[in-house]
């Protein structure tokens, strides 16, 4: 009984040494081989789909703005492929602190839409990071805590979300879009 | 710098830490896309002319296929025999019947057409690696869903090789190396799966990747979640989320999916034999976690 305990960890061992060297083997073994087309599939994944709504609306800051019946299952790439450079900033004063005080603005994209935040910093401090403009299919109000989050945390309290994520993942990289310019 | 498109019906993101020019994070950024790309227009089921559809229907042939097509297929195939069938990327069919043919770069629908035998299964595929053919042994739909994103996420990861740190996220499955911003490891937070915008729990990563599905995202047409149990014909259930962190997002994507499909218990002891870590959530959120699961959780 024991023995057979024992020859079934040690296949369900090979097993895993199996399995994990198998996939660091294909990775390594289709890099090697390379892509031969792709530039005109890349560039075609860069324009919305025909179904794409960009849904955005404005809103006071930190509040939902919805677009109640805008059908957005889609997303649209050419936005978040640019964000970094959507980012603006007017600052006001010198530098201290981690973060030049300003305020900082950058859109960020998730699977429901746009979201852009104004980041405020003063003393080298996060004061407000709150929602200026509401892009997705259902209220941002959903983000409050959040917001209170990354005043508290100082910055977004994670680098990425796993798990389909809602506009979290749209209001974390706009923060770190904004913050990337303070 | 991190740059964001769309692939495989999701938002890819990659992104580029460390004092390099912005040029060269951005060429890497586009080659890396260009390996979402490619493995999308070999490996998905919903367009005529990818070369998986082009062996869907030459059933009975030695179809000559492309290295990473053998690669993936071979693949999905070793995790459906070690998972006793729990995954088994011949479920195109049944995908389809629960009304998964939506091409999302059209919006239309795309059924395939194939009419697959009820009897297929994992068995019914032979890759011959040395001859670089796929033979079908049965009419059938090959599904490579929880196998091509995370092929796509490695090798995109492996294109921004050269920099201090990288990361790619493809819809909430994230593969990281080298340090965050901050110059840490990756923090990377593990969606509720019943709190739209609140996390469960949070992981640090320095290489590595962090794949979850959960029954929130792609439902059916009819009902149910996106993940099917290929033994039963019907959804998975008893599992509302799994998480898995694996050395690559190939491995931590097609564990989750047959975590899924084994359950809370058995699942979790599953992935603990494939030596990897895991969480899985039920819909009444119990939480069961591999031995070593909170090794990687970090503090609040």
């Amino acid at each position: 009984m024991a023995t057979s305990r024992r020859r079934a960890r040690r296949a369900s061992e090979e097993t895993a040494t199996r399995l994990m060297a198998l996939s660091g083997a294909v990775i390594v073994a289709v890099y090697a081989v390379g892509y031969s087309h792709t530039e005109a599939a890349a560039r075609r994944a860069a324009t919305p789909p025909p179904a794409a709504v960009a849904a955005q609306t404005s809103g006071p800051a930190g509040q939902a703005s919805q677009t109640s019946g805008v059908a957005n299952s889609s997303v649209s790439s050419a936005t978040p492929a640019t964000a970094g450079s959507q980012a603006g900033a007017s600052k006001t004063g010198a530098a201290s602190g981690k973060y030049r005080s300003g305020t900082y603005s950058a859109q960020g994209w998730g699977p429901h839409g746009p979201v852009t935040v104004a980041v405020v910093v003063r003393g080298g401090r996060i004061v407000s990071a709150n929602v200026t403009v509401c892009g997705t299919t259902y209220p941002c109000n959903y983000l409050s805590p959040l917001v209170s989050e990354v005043v508290q945390n100082q910055g977004p309290p994670t680098d990425y979300v796993s798990g389909a994520t809602a506009s979290s993942e749209a209001y974390y990289e706009a923060v770190t879009q904004a913050l990337a310019k303070a | 710098m991190r740059q964001t498109r769309v692939f495989m019906d999701t938002a890819v993101s990659c992104e580029v830490v460390g004092d390099v020019p912005e040029s060269d994070a951005g060429a890497a950024a586009e080659r890396a896309f260009g390996w979402f790309a490619e493995v999308e227009s070999r490996c998905t089921r919903f367009a005529p002319d990818s070369e998986l559809r082009r062996l869907s229907v030459r059933p009975g042939e030695a179809v000559a296929c492309s290295p990473l097509l053998c690669s993936a297929v071979a693949f999905a195939l070793e995790v459906a025999q070690a998972s006793g069938g729990a995954f088994d990327p011949t479920v195109g069919a049944p995908m389809e019947a629960r009304g998964f043919t939506r091409n999302y770069r059209t919006g239309t629908q795309a059924p395939s057409g194939v009419v697959a035998d009820a009897r297929a299964c994992w068995r019914d595929v032979t890759v011959d690696a040395r001859a670089g053919t796929i033979t079908l042994a049965r009419p059938l739909l090959l599904d490579l869903g929880a196998v091509a994103k995370g092929l796509a996420i490695d090798l995109a990861l492996a294109e921004l090789a050269a920099f201090p740190g990288a990361a790619v996220n493809a819809g909430g499955d994230i593969a990281v190396r080298g340090v965050n911003r901050d110059g840490g490891a990756w923090r990377i937070g593990i969606r509720h799966p019943r709190q739209r915008d609140a996390l469960w729990t949070r992981v640090q990563v320095q290489a590595g990747a962090v794949c979850t599905s959960g029954d929130y995202e792609r439902r059916a047409p009819a009902g149910g979640g996106h993940i099917l149990d290929p033994r039963a014909g019907a959804p998975a259930g008893g599992v509302a989320s799994c998480t898995v962190i694996a050395p690559t997002a190939i491995l931590a994507d097609a564990l989750g999916t047959a975590a899924t499909v084994l359950g809370p218990e058995r699942g979790i002891s599953w992935l603990d034999a494939q030596g990897v870590d895991g969480l899985i959530l039920t819909p009444a959120l119990a939480s069961f976690t591999t031995t070593g699961f909170a090794r990687w959780e970090q503090c609040p």
